[in-house]
């Protein structure tokens, strides 16, 4: 009878995975080489990206990633005896998945660092490990304040200041610029959302302004009535909110529709075109968003404008959140690598004692847990539904 | 409240699908997530974009009427196109009901990756088709013209199905078949029918869920109807699964009940308080506050 | 009618195609203990030799989710229970082992038996308040608490809400192999857990315990008229599905050394139990292949070359622009489940057991249609042919059989009085069921209890047996009152029940049903089975030949082995006779045993009657048949509309006028 046949037909196909799945997938890539018609041996040196490429949150990831690109076809571009290569890794931005991914690129000799990881949570997974292998991670994104404390290592370098130092820039520029009376600041609950949200809590708190008006958000629901509600009846000037840009778009909206007319501020997390979807354009208009980062426009003198201009041309996009820095940390490694360092030990060597280094987000310098020698937080503005730069929190709050 | 309203809506189409087969439809999150998603495409159908005007008087109600009609429809035949392809043959083996409840996990999933797949993973918004007008204030909350909009469908529709299933002969097969499908198939009731009428009259009013929904939220995403469905069928369970005046009041309660919660507690552990309730509800009242019913007749 | 009909057909169908079933059903134990060493041997030996990446797969999730899988297994597969929140106690297991040995700095090792002891003291938290319920308001009630654990982790200081804790220790140093960042270790450990929990289930199985789960699982009333404790019994599953939980939260804490609330989401849940109900409910080897293939394909399935076909095709067919296979990961994992559901329900290894079931299950799980049952027997000779040499078997020699212990205990207990009935009234609302109904039955007596349909015989039954309470009156038992106790404490002192449409178990064998009536008469419960105590040994060595000696006394001892399910309808009617004397009542309620029977057969249950009385049981039935009444009872009540209208010796009932007025009506006055 068919029906026993299309079983049977379903059953072995079935056992036959099975079985290739036991067997399948265990070589590793070593580096490969190749030689070249001229004659030369050239040969592949991989970076690892580490982060959310899928899911939920997936942009400040791919931003990051396609940073790297555009460093690595530069760098091929220039010629010479090494190729560089990304090898991607993909966790979701999940500390979850994070674990599983580094049993996948900490044990790949052609892999000599890795930019990344991308969020707090999962960088917190995976730095002992890491460590252990003493494979040097340079993250354009990951700024939880206690992350080098946590979990000290020799490999943790991040080139944006921490939120500790974005959160001092917020209470900068609010202070000293906006100046509200009462400020209402509400967090989604996540590791980043709420630790920056902390940090700008006791610094406004210390300066004065009544912010006794605090909520929590799930991110997962689609309905902020409650917090909307008590924001609304607290009549603030202000609301800051601590999160991603998704939720914090659709707080915006509902601030919005509920006639809450406050100036809403948010940090890096919500520097993304999707804000302004989320938010429905005009419910979005006039938020300030904050990041340690520079969004590379092409209309920027110099550096910034240049990369900005390569960027459009090989990602056939506009530069997002954390590109630049992306950028920046792949060519620390690229240039180190170009320079001899052709190992980990040796690349981990040259990371630690890098003195200065003049990337196109700014000027960087490692500090001795990894951190980098504080720098600027930016402010930009939804205007007319796209993001536009105000400037830095430093010269703002000055004038 | 409004939530509550369309949870309860959602929670109509769990009770139905229980109370006549008992099968915890998991997919049923997702039909109203493509509800969401067909009103989505009907209002771009309709030529509407976002920078349009909201519409008002007679456009609204024969554009959201559209819409909501769209919905309906394509929530409703994918119900049925479910039960046909995932369902039945279950039924039809007589498999154990665990195998069913698998079979529904793996049909939502699959929709939802599909809807991934096609539609990406960032939230589309909506046009705002409805202006979101501030009509008055009631005991210090404001009462807005989408969220009376929302209540007042929700209520109109779950009466409208109650009215259905006790008064109607399709009505009645459903009722038969809920209480002692054997002996409703020896008197000539037509299972598969019923069954397939279940369905649909379930994914009707999770289209028209989603339609609610879109006007008043405004995104759409490939997991949206994975929480108001875990609530809805929460919601469904603490008014009586099975007893369609459950299931709304059974929304309507847990809307509030989260609303509470979260005003009180804060809103991180409005979950917690929700289903510490339900936990609560069901020990001194094991078959939910009003009891299953779906086959018995209103006295 | 076609659905019986269509059944049938399926069970010669699976019998046909599942092969895999009926082989490793058919083998000898001997064989399969072979195979499960080979397997064993094949997964110490191999894993040495894979990439790191292969291992640390082996060991998350594949091994954690078989660990897993086979705890939840207790839960849904043994005892039916829908867990639908088991990450509770993985997440319990590991934040307990986090909080342990970071906060207060313990080793990880030490923090291992709390860990377990905490997650099964979750478990029994969790399931005091909710085993009450039925079915499917379990599964949305343990959804619930699954995702209450999560959002307190999240929201409590003290377990690191959002952050998570970092830092947790790894296990100390043991017999030379270091636990540090490398997974094969972890591996081998994860393997011992399983090899542990293997013995567990297995020991289980073969004990009181999971014989009382079956039981629960396949009709639970039923089984708490059989003298199960059935919510303590229910509350073991819990108890020991949790702890095997715990421990894999244990050992996976103290290899990934940080954990935070992403770690166990609602979905979580949802995989272990996919994996459960794929690899076959209730089979080990099925749960392990199951728990296996969930765990290791989508990770195959990240890397593999065929990837990028598929992902093309797949693109094609969602006009999605997918770039990798694993953006495809979870539609396949769902298509697949929908896939194995829709053609092989039953599972990859499933029980043999469950695919009978399963073959030839109508939509209703019960015994109830005689006609069905008649032409099972018609369709299966055997039976048919059996039926003569049992009424030859009965009618034989009583003293030729051995006496089941429960019998000859019996006559040193019993009152003179065994059952009192005093002003028994029972209202369901606005109706009166029983009214004031006293009854006295004497030892060794058969009474009988007759009346027009619903006159309340079967409610008198079961106000007896603990499942109506009544709403005043009393029921005094061998001297002691027991009204409003629970039938299984009912049951304990010394009533035992048949019921009007036959409520065996329907999967068990003969032999099992009848076991788990005399294990009403023991003690063992889980450590006893798990540790293969002496005393477990002893009742389980001294149950099986107790019960083998009751079903010789009811005349079936040649279907010992047989599915309940498949016995003749006679049969069947013994086999619930035999089960409810295993649990050594001094009162056997007997409800409509000749229902359905012909002549033959009744002759039969008459002298079987006779001969449970003369051993020194007392009887009491509820019968329709005048004809076996008069023959057989010693003295008649009957009932009508609630009420007794008639009290004494069968001739003088029969002559009653009030007796013929209730069933005939008053003459025509012509």
């Amino acid at each position: 009878m068919p029906r026993n046949g299309l079983r049977r037909i379903v059953l072995v196909l079935m056992a036959a995975t099975l079985v290739l799945a036991a067997c399948g997938s265990d070589s590793n890539d070593t580096g490969t080489t190749d030689t070249t018609a001229g004659g030369g041996k050239k040969t592949t040196v991989n970076l690892a990206f580490v982060g959310p490429l899928t899911g939920p949150n997936a942009n400040l990831g791919i931003n990051i990633r396609d940073g790297m690109q555009v460093a690595v076809e530069e760098a091929n571009m220039k010629g010479g005896d090494i190729t560089f290569a990304i090898k991607e890794f993909d966790t979701q931005g999940d500390p979850a998945q994070a674990p599983g991914q580094k049993d996948k690129y900490i044990p790949d000799e052609s892999i000599l660092a890795v930019v990344g990881p991308t969020f707090s949570g999962e960088t917190r997974a995976v730095l002992p490990d890491l460590n252990e292998a003493k494979l040097v991670m340079i993250s354009a994104s990951a700024t939880n304040v206690a992350l080098p404390t946590d979990i000290p290592s020799d490999v943790f370098h991040r080139v944006i200041p921490d939120d500790g130092v974005q959160a001092a820039g917020i209470a900068d520029y609010v202070t000293k610029k906006l100046k509200p009376k009462k400020i209402a600041l509400v967090h989604d609950n996540t590791d980043y959302g709420k630790g920056l949200w902390e940090g700008v809590v006791k610094l406004l708190g210390d300066a004065g302004i009544d912010t006794s008006t605090q909520d929590a958000i799930d991110p997962k629901s689609q309905d902020y009535s409650v917090a909307v509600n008590k924001v609304k009846a607290a009549k603030v000037d202000m609301v800051f909110y601590g999160g991603y840009y998704n939720e914090a778009g659709r707080f915006k909206k509902q601030l919005a529709d509920a006639g809450v007319k406050s100036t809403f501020i948010s940090g890096d997390g919500s520097l993304d075109p999707g804000f302004v979807v989320s938010s429905g354009a005009p419910g979005g208009e006039g938020a300030l968003l904050t990041c340690p980062c520079r969004l590379a426009t092409p209309d920027i003198a110099g550096a910034p404008g240049d990369f900005a201009k390569k960027y459009a041309e090989i990602v056939k996009k506009e530069p997002g959140t954390y590109s630049s820095e992306g950028y920046d940390a792949a060519n620390i490694l690229i240039k180190g690598i170009n320079e001899g360092n052709t190992t980990r030990e040796k690349l981990l060597a040259y990371v630690e004692g890098l003195g200065s280094y003049e990337g196109i987000s700014k000027t960087i310098e490692f500090e001795k847990n990894g951190n980098v020698k504080a720098g600027d937080v930016f402010v930009y503005e939804v205007k007319g539904g796209k993001i536009t730069e105000l400037g830095k929190t430093s010269e703002l709050a000055a004038g | 409240m409004t939530a509550g309203a369309i949870y309860a809506l959602i929670a109509l189409g769990y009770t139905l699908v229980y109370g006549v087969l008992r099968l915890i439809n998991f997919a049923h999150s997702e039909i109203f997530m493509i509800g969401i998603f067909a009103s989505l495409f009907a209002i771009d159908g309709l030529g509407i974009d976002v920078t349009d005007s909201p519409k008002t008087g007679l456009t609204l109600a024969l554009t959201l009427g559209a819409v909501m009609v769209v919905a309906m429809l394509t929530s409703g035949f994918l119900a049925v196109a479910i039960e046909r392809i995932a369902y039945r043959p279950l039924r039809r083996r007589g498999a154990p009901r665990l195998a069913a409840l698998i079979t529904a996990i793996g049909v939502s999933l699959f929709l939802q990756e599909l809807f991934a797949a096609r539609y990406g993973r960032e939230f589309l918004g909506f046009p705002r088709v409805l202006e979101k007008r501030k009509l008055f204030t009631f005991q210090g909350a404001d009462v807005r013209s989408d969220k009376v909009l929302v209540i007042v469908a929700a209520v109109v529709l779950a009466l409208a199905l109650e009215r259905f299933v006790a008064r109607s002969r399709l009505g009645r097969g459903i009722r038969a078949t809920a209480q002692d499908a054997e002996t409703a198939a020896l008197m000539g009731v037509n299972i598969d029918r019923v069954v397939m009428l279940t369905f649909f009259l379930g994914g009707v009013l999770a289209g028209a869920a989603g339609t609610l929904y879109g006007v008043f939220f405004e995104s759409a995403r490939y997991d949206i109807g994975f929480l108001p469905g875990i609530k809805a069928f929460t919601a469904a369970v603490l008014g009586g699964i099975g007893n369609i005046r459950g299931a709304l009041l059974g929304g309507i309660l847990l809307g509030l009940l989260e609303k509470w919660g979260a005003t009180v507690l804060g809103g991180e552990w409005t979950d917690v308080f929700a289903f510490t309730v339900l936990v609560v509800v069901l020990m001194f009242r094991p078959t939910g506050l009003l009891g299953e019913s779906l086959g018995r007749s209103r006295a | 009618m076609p659905t019986r009909a269509r059944a049938l057909d399926f069970r010669r169908r699976i019998a046909v195609v599942d092969p895999v079933a009926r082989l490793w059903g058919r083998l000898p134990v001997r064989a399969k203990v072979v195979v499960g060493a080979a397997v064993l041997a094949v997964a110490i030996a191999w894993p040495p030799h894979l990439s790191r990446y292969s291992q640390a797969v082996l060991f998350f999730p594949v091994g954690v989710y078989i660990l897993l899988a086979l705890g939840l297994n207790i839960v849904v597969g043994s005892a039916g229970l829908l867990d639908l929140g088991y990450v509770a106690f993985f997440a319990v297991g590991a934040y307990t082992t986090a909080v342990l040995t970071t906060t207060h700095g313990w080793t990880a090792w030490e923090a291992l038996p709390f860990a377990v002891i905490f997650a099964m003291v979750a478990g029994v938290v969790l399931g005091a308040p909710t085993l009450r319920l039925r079915g499917d308001y379990l599964a949305i009630v343990t959804l619930g608490f699954g995702e209450i654990v999560r959002i307190v982790a999240q929201n409590s200081g003290s377990l690191g809400e959002a952050r998570g804790i970092t830092g947790i220790a790894h296990p100390g140093s043991v017999a030379g192999a270091e636990f540090r960042l490398l997974p094969l270790p972890y591996y081998y450990l994860t393997l011992a857990a399983i090899g542990l929990a293997v013995v567990i289930i297995v020991r289980l199985g073969h004990s009181r315990v999971g014989r009382a789960w079956s039981a629960i699982r396949e009709d639970e009333d039923a089984a708490e008229a059989m003298g199960v404790h059935t919510f303590t019994m229910k509350l073991w599953a819990f108890a020991m599905g949790s702890s095997i939980g715990g421990l894999a939260g244990w050992i996976f804490a103290s290899k990934v050394g940080f954990i935070n609330p992403d770690n166990f989401p609602f979905f979580f849940s949802v995989i272990i139990l996919a994996a459960v109900v794929l690899g076959g409910m209730g089979s080990i080897p099925g749960v392990i292949a199951g728990a296996f293939a969930i765990g290791a394909l989508p990770e195959y399935l990240r890397d593999a070359a065929a990837g990028e076909w598929l992902t093309a095709r797949l693109n094609s067919l969602t006009g999605g622009e997918v770039r990798t296979i694993t953006e495809y990961r979870v539609l396949l994992f769902g298509a697949s489940l929908v896939a194995m559901m829709v053609f092989r329900p039953q599972g990859l290894l499933p029980s043999r057991r469950r695919a009978a079931e399963l073959a030839d299950a109508a939509p209703e799980h019960s015994l109830a249609a005689a006609p069905e049952a008649a032409v099972v027997a018609a369709a299966t000779a055997p039976a048919a042919a059996a039926e003569p040499v049992v009424v030859e078997a009965t009618g034989a020699a009583p003293d030729e059989v051995e006496l089941p212990a429960a019998i000859a205990d019996v006559a040193a207990t019993a009152a003179d009085v065994v059952l009192d009935l005093n002003d028994l009234t029972m209202r369901f609302g606005g109706v009166v069921a029983l009214s004031e109904v006293s009854i006295s039955v004497d030892r060794s007596q058969i009474f009988g209890i007759i009346g027009p349909n619903g006159a309340g015989k079967t409610t008198l039954f079961n106000c007896i047996t603990g499942v109506f309470h009544p709403t005043s009156g009393d029921i005094v038992l061998n001297g002691r009152s027991i009204v409003g106790k629970k039938p299984h404490l009912i049951t304990e002192a010394g009533i035992a029940r048949t019921f009007q449409n036959i409520r065996l178990f329907p999967e068990l064998t003969a032999l099992e049903n009848v076991l788990v009536g005399v294990d009403a008469r023991h003690g063992t419960s889980v450590p006893g089975a798990v540790l293969g105590l002496p005393r477990h040994r002893r009742e389980e060595r001294d149950g099986r030949r107790e019960a083998e000696r009751l079903l010789a006394y009811v005349g079936i001892q040649g279907r010992a082995g047989d599915a309940a399910r498949n016995l003749s309808y006679g049969d069947q009617r013994r086999l619930e006779i035999a089960r409810a004397i295993a649990t050594g009542p001094s009162i056997l309620l007997l409800d409509e045993p000749a229902a359905g029977m012909n002549p033959t057969e009744k002759r039969a249950l008459i002298r079987l009657i006779r001969q449970i009385r003369d051993s020194g049981l007392t009887v009491v039935l509820i019968e329709h048949d005048m004809g076996l009444v008069m023959n057989v009872c010693d003295r008649v009540a009957v009932l009508d509309f609630g009420q007794k209208i008639a009290d004494g010796p069968p001739a003088e009932v029969q002559a009653d006028e009030r007796v013929i007025e209730a069933y005939l009506g008053v003459a025509d006055a012509s």
